[in-house]
């Protein structure tokens, strides 16, 4: 019955928690939070699906596989921002717009190159927390399986001894 | 294009990472950025030899706001025989077949680390940049994967790490006395605060960099961490990856803490001098070849602080030579242990020499300056420890080579060629350094006008 | 070209003397059959260079080799240089003619292949290159450089026999005496440096005066120049180095390392001559090493020994007449050599040649050989009787200086060379009478013409030397007036007079005569007295030294720290020891203050404390799991303070990174067996393990609270860059500072540290799942 209740639960605060981690991340230049902290929380919630459903349910989810991609994705995004000025004449890490220039907005948010650095830092954690727990998790299934592969051996060599 | 060396390394490292190392194809590639991030270093660091330091502030904003990048003279000729070391370990480990997927891409995150220590004017960037190179190097003992290298990577991750929380603290302690980062921020801060707080981030800075370089006592996981991993890796640790501890003792003690320096120079020496008797006694009756040679690093080193302990420009000017010969020295030296064969046993044979002091091999270089250096000092004891260490190495390195080349050279059947022409021509430059030092001492001595001959306040 | 049509001699002796091990080693690779050949070709090309350059002016070179240090590529062909490059290349070439053919029966004995052939002849050419730019260097450090590079060829030339283990251990010790008495040179030129400023030798000879560090730097350049000429008391080498095969120790003995060792003292003459004390020195060590050299040499029944001894005895003259000085010492030091080293190298062959012969080595188990081996006897003979000093022998002449320069220096030293120069008469007479007289003890197997003809060559050469001596008397004078740097006229003659020289030659004939006749009854007293010097001499010493060495190893050894614990403790006591001296050395004044503590403090205090106290608790649960949890707690207790310090991303990221450590952290113990954590779990340490890990982690702790309140105590700095990052913050697009300072201000570091978890992402990967990213 409680397990009934984590998986209801799970589920239902999986979109939650991403849109919060989203939130965290772009709403980060202007109150706390940033990449870092918005792919934790993404992690967190990827985590709390894992423990609910274990490695075998979560596969089944459309992408899952390639989340160690986005670690690399993520680390690309962020060293393009880093270096592409650098290409096109100006100082590494220069960020657009320059410092004091305005920026295009969508609402209150701003396009700056900086939140394309921290969608970055968020590909990175994100895919850190999420690789990292679920190759763990597929470990610990792995080892039961052949744990038990071992216990039912024995317990037939057991067998076999008996009768002889 | 300063960053060029880094951008290439941090992009081809991240690429590497998601292709399969133990393709031959991909570990090529590897190399290839590697040599080309090499080459890239080297046009840099002529710039830099030719139009002098060169300055950058990360994201264009004022100096002590951005990070700051900072290349001069010493910066290049440590990057340069990081890179040109981990190269031939990648090399080496490529000829020999690599065993794990992650390896190429490792060397290269260890070869960006490592460069942006010695590129970066900014205390706690160096911190980051110390991190990339050192959790490759976590990654990397563990090469291998046998118990055995696992264990040997344990002790190495656990007491590293205590190295660096101390170098941590420091930095932090640093910022908040002196209220920068940008090491000349903090060079020029420094003389305007009170001495004793300084004093003691020093101690915990000496500390940090005396763990990674294994002086005594810190010295007690080298052993067994260089007698557990393979022997690339081993070359890579020795040969690339300890030079942050002396770089970092040299730039932080030298150049930006240099009153603190001149403090702790008794400490040094002390340390030194138990270091050099102690490594050279402890090399003489160990049984593994990778055993005595991680032994005589812990001696090496001693030579290093013994240098820095003289001060001066003098001292300096030993101390970087010293490292930048004993770095290749033990990189040619761990590698052609581990192999067979006449044409190995002769490059073995020149880096013993070199580490014993015997021209033309590079080595009686560093023990020149240090001899010097002393001898300006009018320090006969420094003389003597010198003379007695020296001692010591011929006689640890031609056991070994005696073992290893001669006694059991016959029945076992010789390496495969192309590692065998790489520590070849690593000792071939190791002779060419000693016949034709002029370029090295020139550098070295830019390298120490620079530290010590401008004052450059911000 | 005008290097072409008119060559520097100097360099061209260099050259050539350094082609012959190159194209003798490039012709093994070629074609290992043709190495002989090729290195006897290349050997003559540089003996005919050396006797061009011998015949035309003096002639030097020099050209900038390292600037920094001012030091010049600089070589000189004078004298002195002429002397010893035509005696390495000269005697070089009669040695590669008979390895040539020693060799072919060297390697069928050992059962070695062809190749060795390029090692062995490539070694010993290398020999003979650094000798030639040895004696040419006119810069201590390019001498210094060619110095140690003749140690390197005969550390593998000794060791050549590498299967045999005293080969090894021979090479070894050579290696060790001559190595690390060579860094005296090194000290030498350094002391001579801070002096003069300079390395070049003429520059410092030009304005030398005597001073206390010159007189340093000239002995320590002896030490190293009488080591390698195997003077007492580093002579122990010498003797054992005869392992190596006999070209080696042939060319060893007469005209390569230890006649380096005596070229040194002539080259640095000038600066012996400074301070008298140093002749004097270079006199008592002679003559020990004549009186050892020569008691030892009477003893011994191995050939090879024996003339080992008698090198050592008959160098230590060599010594005692640079001692002397004067035109009789210098003078008869250089001619000594020349005629010493024809002689010496052909008894050296000689016994080689009887050993490949007959298999035996001792003078017990031969005899007689001169009915087999006629030829052989007649050379070697000549070279006997040279060194025996007999009339019509180039010895006369050497013999004649010496007593020249001894009797200028009274009675007791005329004496006591007539006593020294008896003791060689007699070791050299009973090598030969005991090789090639008595009864005949063994078979002869029929040796090449290789072997025999350089012995008979160098015996005539010896006579020759007695007969017509102006040739050799000229490169001595030129050589000596280099040393004596004055022209020195050796008035080398045969006087049919009752002059003191003529008289001590008499005495040393009955002298020599009564010991060869007396040989029973002085035998075994003779070898008690040499046994006793054994257990007490320098060899005795350098076993011990290497014994003790190993056993201080040992047990040092068994201080190393092994478990990962201790290690810790290692690193983490010394670094509290160094901070808590920093903190007794340096000023404290005002560096410790304590802070006022207000009400508004007294929740953040709390929850500080609160962190402190589950940072202790940490330290005690046994069980895994329980640990973790604890450590989690010190985390979220260090989010609060964050909190209540008012900053909210700092502590919104302490939170979240300190429940996913604690979720990977569960993940690994879910990985672990359970049996090692119940293991684990269960393990008790020792009493004074407990004790020792509580000291050192109190240590720690005092030390990383002293830094961090040192830091604290400081108001802080006046220019912190944090209030101008606070002024550029809506510059940077931002309203939130911590986010500004991570994505743009140091956006780099934020950079750098993603790739750290990137690193160890890749790192778990490749343990977790063997690499594979999917």
């Amino acid at each position: 019955m409680t397990t009934e209740l984590y998986k209801v639960s799970a589920r239902i605060l999986l979109l939650p928690t991403l849109l919060v981690a989203l939130g965290v991340m772009v709403k980060g230049y202007a109150d706390p939070g940033d990449g870092f902290s918005a792919g934790v929380i993404a992690a967190l919630a990827f985590a709390l699906q894992l423990m609910v459903f274990g490695p075998g349910e979560l596969d089944r989810l459309p992408l899952i596989r390639y989340v160690p991609y986005a670690v690399f994705l993520g680390l690309i995004i962020s060293l393009l921002t880093a270096f592409v000025p650098s290409v096109m004449g100006q100082t590494l890490f220069t960020h657009w717009p320059p410092a004091g220039d305005s920026a295009p907005r969508f609402g209150t948010l701003e396009f700056i190159t900086a939140v394309a650095f921290d969608v970055g830092v968020f590909l990175i954690v994100f895919g850190f927390g999420v690789g990292v727990l679920s190759s763990f998790a597929r470990a610990e299934g792995r080892m039961r399986t052949s744990e038990e592969r071992v216990a039912r051996a024995r317990a037939a060599e057991g067998e076999a001894g008996n009768t002889t | 294009m300063m960053e060029l060396p880094l951008g290439i390394l941090w992009f081809g490292a991240v690429i590497v990472a998601m292709l399969d190392g133990t393709r031959r194809r991909n570990a090529v590639l590897s190399i290839v950025i590697l040599a080309s991030a090499l080459v890239s270093t080297l046009v840099l660091g002529a710039d830099v030899y030719r139009n002098g330091t060169q300055e950058m502030v990360v994201g264009g904003w004022e100096q002590g706001v951005g990070i700051s990048l900072r290349i001069d003279t010493l910066g290049i000729i440590f990057a340069v025989l990081s890179q040109a070391v981990l190269l031939a370990a990648l090399v080496f480990e490529t000829a020999n077949g690599i065993k794990a997927r992650i390896f190429p891409a490792l060397v290269l995150f260890m070869g960006l680390g490592l460069t942006g220590v010695f590129f970066t004017g900014d205390a706690f960037n160096f911190y980051v940049f110390f991190e990339i190179a050192m959790i490759s190097a976590y990654v990397l003992a563990s090469y291998g994967e046998t118990p055995r290298q696992f264990r040997s990577a344990f002790i190495f991750i656990v007491v590293n790490l205590l190295g660096s929380m101390l170098f941590l603290i420091s930095i932090a302690a640093l910022y908040h006395t002196t209220g920068r980062l940008d090491m000349v921020g903090i060079k020029a801060q420094v003389p305007l605060v009170a001495e004793s707080p300084i004093v003691l981030i020093s101690a915990t800075i000496f500390v940090a960099f005396g763990v990674k370089l294994g002086l005594f006592p810190f010295h007690f996981w080298l052993p067994a961490v260089y007698t557990g991993t393979r022997a690339s890796v081993v070359a890579i640790l020795s040969g690339a990856l300890a030079n942050i501890g002396s770089y970092g003792l040299i730039r932080f003690g030298a150049d930006v803490l240099p009153r603190e320096l001149e403090f702790g120079a008794p400490v040094l020496l002390i340390l030194g001098a138990v270091s050099i008797v102690y490594g050279g006694v402890q090399s003489i009756s160990r049984h593994s070849a990778n055993e005595v040679l991680a032994y005589s690093s812990i001696g090496q080193v001693g030579y290093i602080m013994v240098a820095l302990a003289i001060g001066g420009e003098a001292g300096v000017f030993a101390a970087i030579l010293y490292t930048v010969i004993n770095g290749l020295n033990k990189a040619l030296l761990f590698l052609a242990v581990s192999m067979r064969g006449w044409l190995v046993g002769t490059a073995f044979a020149i880096g013993a020499f070199s580490v014993a002091g015997v021209p033309p091999a590079a080595g009686f270089l560093g023990k020149l300056v240090l001899f010097q250096a002393a001898i300006e000092d009018g320090s006969w004891a420094i003389v003597v420890l010198v003379l007695l260490g020296g001692g010591l190495s011929f006689l640890y390195m031609f056991q070994l080579y005696r073992r290893r080349f001669w006694i059991a050279g016959e029945e076992e059947e010789e390496s495969a060629h192309l590692p065998q022409v790489i520590v070849v021509g690593m000792a071939v430059g190791l002779l060419l350094i000693g016949l034709w030092p002029q370029p090295l001492l020139e550098l070295a001595d830019q390298a120490v006008l620079g530290i010590m001959g401008t004052d450059t306040a911000p | 070209m005008s290097w072409l049509t008119d060559p520097n001699p100097a360099l061209a002796v260099l050259i050539a003397a350094m082609l012959a091990p190159l194209l003798t080693v490039l012709a093994g690779a070629w074609r290992p059959a043709s190495v002989r050949a090729v290195a006897v070709g290349t050997t003559a090309l540089a003996f005919g260079t050396a006797i061009w350059a011998t015949a035309i002016e003096p002639s030097t070179f020099s050209i900038m080799w390292i600037e920094t240090w001012n030091v010049q590529f600089e070589l000189a062909f004078d004298g002195l240089a002429a002397m010893y490059a035509l005696l390495a290349t000269g005697i070089g070439l009669f040695v590669v003619l008979y390895a040539a053919g020693y060799m072919p029966l060297h390697r069928e004995h050992k059962g070695r292949p062809l190749i060795d052939d390029a090692r062995f002849f490539g070694f010993l050419l290398l020999f003979m290159a650094s000798m030639v730019g040895l004696v040419m260097a006119q810069d201590l450090l390019l001498l210094f450089v060619f110095w140690d590079l003749t140690a390197v060829a005969s550390f593998f030339l000794i060791g050549f026999d590498r299967d045999e283990e005293d080969a090894r251990d021979s090479a070894l010790m050579a290696l060790l005496v001559t190595g690390i008495s060579a860094i005296g040179v090194l000290i030498g030129a350094l002391l001579l440096w801070q002096e003069y400023r300079t390395f070049s030798l003429p520059l410092i000879f030009e304005q030398t005066e005597t001073s206390v560090t010159v007189t340093w730097a000239t002995a320590l350049i002896l030490v190293a120049a009488l080591a390698k000429s195997a003077q007492f008391p580093f002579h122990f080498w010498l003797p054992r180095a005869m392992v190596a095969p006999t070209p080696v120790s042939s060319y060893l003995h007469s005209a390569a390392m230890v006649a380096a060792g005596v070229f040194l003292i002539g080259r640095i003459y000038p600066l012996i001559e400074l301070e008298p004390w140093l002749g004097d020195a270079l006199v008592v060590i002679g003559a020990a090493s004549m009186v050892v050299g020569g008691v030892v040499a009477l003893t011994r029944d191995v050939f090879k020994q024996v003339l080992a001894y008698s090198t050592i005895s008959q160098y230590g003259y060599v010594v005692v007449m640079f001692g002397l000085g004067g035109t009789y010492g210098v003078g008869g030091a250089m001619f000594y050599v020349i005629a010493h080293a024809l002689a010496k190298c052909a008894l050296f062959m000689t016994a080689g040649a009887l050993t490949e012969a007959t298999g035996k080595q001792t003078l017990s188990e031969s005899g007689g050989a001169v009915r087999a081996m006629p030829l052989l006897a007649f050379g070697s003979l000549l070279a006997a009787v040279g060194i025996m000093a007999l009339p019509l022998t180039i010895g006369f002449f050497k013999d004649e200086l010496f007593f020249a320069a001894a009797t200028e220096h009274g009675r007791a030293m005329q004496f006591f060379a007539v006593f020294g120069a008896a003791l060689s008469f007699a070791y050299i007479g009973r090598l030969w009478i005991g090789i090639f007289l008595g009864s005949v003890k063994q078979e002869h197997r029929p040796i090449g013409a290789l072997m025999t003809w350089p012995v008979v060559a160098l015996g005539i050469l010896t006579v020759l030397g007695g007969v017509w001596v102006q040739p050799f008397r000229e490169i001595a004078e030129r050589a000596a007036s280099v040393s004596y740097a004055q022209a020195i006229d050796l008035d080398i003659a045969y006087h049919f007079d009752a002059r003191p020289e003529n008289v001590m030659v008499l005495g040393v004939y009955g002298l020599g005569v009564v010991l060869l006749l007396t040989e029973r009854w002085w035998r075994n007293s003779m070898r008690a007295l040499v046994s006793i010097g054994e257990v007490i001499g320098p060899a005795h010493l350098y076993l011990l030294t290497l014994r003790a060495l190993v056993r201080l190893s040992d047990s040092v050894h068994d201080f190393e720290v092994r478990d990962l614990r201790s290690r810790i403790a290692s690193i983490l006591g010394p670094a509290g020891v160094l901070v808590g001296l920093a903190v007794i050395f340096t000023p404290t004044e005002g560096t410790f203050v304590v802070g006022p503590l207000q009400r508004s403090d007294i929740p953040l205090l709390t929850v500080i404390i609160a962190t402190a106290v589950s940072g202790v608790m940490v330290t005690f649960p046994r069980d895994h799991l329980r640990m973790v949890l604890t450590l989690s707690c010190v985390g979220y207790s260090l989010a609060v303070v964050y909190a209540f310090l008012g900053s909210p991303d700092v502590a919104l990221v302490a939170v979240l990174i300190e429940t996913i450590f604690a979720l990977v952290l569960i993940a690994i113990l879910v990985l672990m067996p359970r049996s090692i954590l119940r293991y684990e779990s269960r393990l008790r340490p020792a009493r004074w393990r407990l004790g020792r890990d509580v000291t050192v982690a109190t240590i720690a702790g005092l030390m990383a609270f002293f830094v961090a309140w040192s830091a604290l105590s400081r108001p802080s700095a006046s220019t912190t860059v944090i209030s101008r990052q606070i002024e550029l913050t809506p510059l940077a697009h931002g309203y939130d500072i911590v986010t500004v300072i991570l994505a743009d201000f140091r956006g780099f570091d934020t950079m750098g540290e993603i790739t750290v978890v990137a690193i160890a992402f890749l790192g778990i990967i490749s343990l977790i799942r063997a690499g594979r990213l999917r």
